[in-house]
């Protein structure tokens, strides 16, 4: 780097929210009432609701580009009375969905990590790329700048060094920030034309000057400790090794048992996971008119592969959730060569149990139980 | 983190001399996450040793019972606390659960803390590590350290608790020495609070809470009397009780059907409360109907295998029902 | 016992001429086969004026109610729910209204907690000969309904 482009602390809250007024802000708040932090839009932050960058969020950041319910469109079914044989369905135009007016507005989504950011990559994997490609989400990724804050503070849950990611990594980030005491310094800054715009538009709040070389060597140091402690907290894990480990042991059910013995099979990892991209289709309808949505569902669930002859191949909750590591671990590998666990510790957080991910693996590859 | 106490001594020599009747004991086990512990599942003699039981034991291992005595053939221990063991009362009464198939190994209890608190008292920050010591609760955060009084963060229940050392049922009894030594309070005060509020701010305060809901059933699944939670009609198409969307009216209706699906049965254990990520007060509407169903019919669920819950049965001439004329 | 009207004298015709495109309030009644249900028809019979705001259910027993139907129709519009059937000691199936009556006892209590108000549902007993008192009821309970509607 050969200059410092920084925007000081002090300032952060008038520069979001003259950002407001161009972009939809969307950022970690947290309740004060009972201290939890989940991204909401800055509309929200008053005396009860603060901004908090330093700590984890509870959910994940994925509800803004694949949100927990989402309506696909609304029909109608009309009847002639002239011609009482037949039915026509119309799809309508309501007003309370005009799905491209909502996900065509620009959004910020602000102090998100950079475990985040590799999630969002899993995402467009699954709902942005390849023959198939979700419109909604498309469009909602385009009108969307992201801005990550490094992560200078490494909790014991926290696991990003293993599976491939780092504190500090900004590839799928559009403006990558690290926290240097009083000032917020821009790392790295993609050279997309809406975020210059973004830079040119904010420019008032942005100093440069050239950099010396203690700040240099600050920077390097805050990485590297970050990145030390994060590798503390669980070995390293190589993607090509723990997908052949994952399909090697598959039959062994004893050991599957035994190891999620305590699991509940609830929703509660599966939703607050960044890279869990499960959902489902249904319609709804009262009366004559009705609409479709897309929702959330999880794979823990005695429903998931409930079939209509009542015969169900993952009865039990140990197939459940070997499932569920293999999809992470093996299958999503497989297929777009990519993780689908970014070591954000948020499952190991809130399972009712304390079920662990890391252990799991670990007894997975072990030779021993 | 913590020495073992006299306690968890006892604990581990008894089942030690009974471990051979059983296929699988079921207790408790330290966590890596400060303040938590995990449920243990002890198959082989050499893992007793990993047991511990402290103030810390807030899981009601009960929830393992009927989904455990269905899949294994043998016999199975539930290391249980006292409030616990009124959950497997409820379900023997009803039939649930076979009483000779399920033993539960009670400890006296001298509380326990309430994990939810702690984090709300230190401003939601995330604990790096904690110790226990002389009553006294030390938390280290990325900034600040902490240094709390254990007695004012017992869990709710712990508070109107009094069968924290004679438990209503049990098959193996462990006695503790230290009691439990906290200010009683009345019973439901906090429902009769929050039922003097009127009707729109009721309405507001459930609208906020709902919002954060995410339909991930965890209240529902670590209910040990949710014997249904594979059968569950909230998850249906036919009959279509519920929507699958995930939302705030979902969200709350669920919550309705959870309650009358436990009216006159729930135990008041408090874990669908700790479990809900979004940190919703569940506990409100099962203890409503809990205190409705006290004073109309003189019933609270899990003290007594031979009575029958209000519920299922009736009486021709109802004391305590005054009806209504609309004429 | 809560009278909520004292004679005829207080009935006049601005209850009874309503309907649900007036005043837009929707009311459920779930009502028992054999009493109730026979009770309202006698009521229509006899030519007795109600007000029109009322849907009714027919259920075979008022012991088949789950108390969740009350709630689901709170929850999908419903401004009012009535539930009516044989008077107990007198049910068609000897004992399921003993049983509603326990169960809808704990749901009127319930309600506040979730912020519906205690008087926009109500349980009552009325026979199959009972038309008079079908139309007193009907008549009384929308009126209380429109009187929360301010």
């Amino acid at each position: 780097m050969k200059t410092l482009t920084y925007i000081k602390k002090e300032n952060l809250n008038t520069f979001l929210e003259k950002l407001n007024k161009n972009y939809d802000v969307f950022l970690p708040v947290q309740n004060k009432a009972d201290g939890t932090i989940n991204f909401e839009s800055l509309d929200i932050v008053n005396d009860n609701n603060v901004i908090n960058l330093k700590e984890k969020t509870r959910k994940s950041p994925k509800s803004l580009f694949f949100p927990p319910s989402e309506n696909l469109f609304e029909f109608e079914y009309k009847k002639d009375i002239k011609k009482p044989d037949i039915m026509e369905i119309k799809l309508l135009e309501s007003e309370k969905m005009i799905p491209d007016e909502i996900n065509s507005r620009k959004k910020v989504i602000f102090g998100i990590k950079p475990c985040d950011t590799m999630a969002v990559k899993c995402l467009d994997l699954v709902f942005g790329e390849g023959e198939k490609k979700d419109p909604r989400y498309v469009m909602k990724r385009e009108n969307t700048i992201i801005i990550s804050i490094g992560c200078n503070n490494i909790f014991p849950d926290c696991f990003c060094t293993s599976v491939g990611g780092n504190p500090f990594y900004f590839d799928h980030s559009d403006l990558g920030l690290i926290d240097m005491g009083p000032n917020l310094v821009i790392f790295k800054s993609s050279e997309r034309d809406d975020i210059r715009e973004l830079l040119d538009k904010s420019h008032k709040f942005f100093e440069e000057r050239e950099i010396n070389s203690d700040e240099e060597i600050e920077i390097k140091k805050i990485i590297s400790e970050s990145e030390k402690k994060c590798s503390s907290n669980w070995e390293s894990v190589n993607a090509e090794d723990i997908a052949l480990d994952m399909e090697r042991k598959f039959s062994e059910e004893e050991m599957w048992k035994n190891i999620t013995r305590k699991c509940i099979s609830c929703a509660a990892c599966t939703y607050v996971c960044p890279a869990c991209v499960c959902f489902n289709i249904g319609d709804e309808q009262t009366g004559m008119k009705g609409e479709r949505y897309k929702c959330w569902d999880f794979c823990t669930n005695y429903y998931y592969t409930l079939e209509a002859s009542g015969h169900n191949p993952r009865e039990k909750i140990y197939q459940r959730y070997r499932n569920k590591i293999n999809c992470k671990y093996n299958y999503f590998y497989k297929r777009n060569k990519n993780l689908y666990c970014v070591g954000c510790g948020r499952c190991i957080d809130v399972c009712p149990v304390g079920m662990d991910i890391r252990e799991i693996v670990k007894h997975v590859r072990s030779l021993q139980k | 983190m913590q020495q073992e106490n006299s306690v968890e001594k006892k604990l581990k020599e008894r089942i030690r001399d009974v471990f051979d009747d059983f296929e699988l004991v079921i207790g408790y086990s330290q966590s890596k996450i400060p303040l938590k512990v995990n449920p243990l599942f002890i198959q082989r003699k050499e893992e007793i040793d990993d047991l511990i039981f402290n103030n810390l034991c807030i899981n009601n291992l009960a929830t393992y019972s009927y989904f455990l005595s269905n899949e294994l053939k043998g016999k199975i221990g539930i290391v249980l606390k006292p409030c616990d063991t009124r959950s497997i009362t409820q379900l023997i009464s009803e039939e649930l659960l076979n009483k000779d198939r399920v033993k539960s190994i009670v400890v006296g209890c001298a509380g326990i803390l309430d994990y939810k608190k702690i984090v709300k008292e230190i401003g939601g920050l995330k604990i790096i590590s904690a110790d226990i010591k002389d009553e006294h609760i030390r938390i280290d955060t990325i900034d600040e350290n902490f240094t709390l009084k254990a007695k004012n963060f017992y869990a709710d229940k712990c508070y109107t608790c009094n069968i924290y050392d004679n438990p209503p049922y049990y098959d193996e009894f462990i006695e503790n020495d230290s009691k439990l030594n906290i200010e009683p309070r009345k019973e439901y005060e906090d429902l009769d609070e929050f039922e003097k509020l009127s009707l729109e701010e009721i309405n507001s305060f459930w609208d906020l809470q709902f919002s954060n809901c995410i339909r991930c059933y965890a209240c529902r699944n670590i209910c040990p009397l949710e014997v249904c939670r594979d059968k569950c009609i909230a998850q249906l198409d036919v009959p279509h009780w519920q929507s699958q969307k995930i939302n705030a009216v979902e969200g709350k209706f669920f919550q309705l059907i959870r309650a009358f699906h436990l009216a006159g049965r729930c135990t008041e254990c408090g874990e669908c409360e700790r479990v809900c990520p979004a940190n919703i007060q569940l506990l409100k509407l099962m203890k409503k109907i809990n205190k409705d169903v006290l004073k109309l019919f003189n019933y609270r669920p899990g003290f007594n295998l031979d009575e029958k819950p209000p519920l299922l049965t009736f009486k021709n001439v109802e004391k305590n029902i005054k009806e209504e004329e609309l004429i | 016992m809560e009278n909520i009207l004292g004679t005829n004298k207080d009935i006049n015709n601005k209850d009874i001429n309503t309907n649900s495109r007036k005043t837009g309030i929707k009311i459920v009644a779930f009502l028992c086969n054999w009493c109730s249900y026979a009770g309202a028809d006698a009521a229509g019979t006899s030519r007795l004026r109600q007000p029109e705001d009322i849907r009714i259910i027919r259920v075979p027993c008022s012991g088949r109610i789950n108390p969740l139907f009350v709630l689901k129709a709170f929850t999908q519009g419903a401004d009012g729910v009535l539930v009516s059937g044989c008077h107990p000691n007198d049910c068609h199936y000897s004992e399921g209204n003993f049983y509603a009556r326990r169960r809808l006892e704990i749901l009127k209590e319930f309600l506040p907690v979730i912020g519906i108000d205690k008087r926009r549902f109500s349980y009552q007993w009325v026979s199959a000969s009972e038309g008079q008192k079908w139309q007193k009821v009907v008549i009384n309970f929308v009126k209380r309904i429109r009187e929360i509607q301010g």
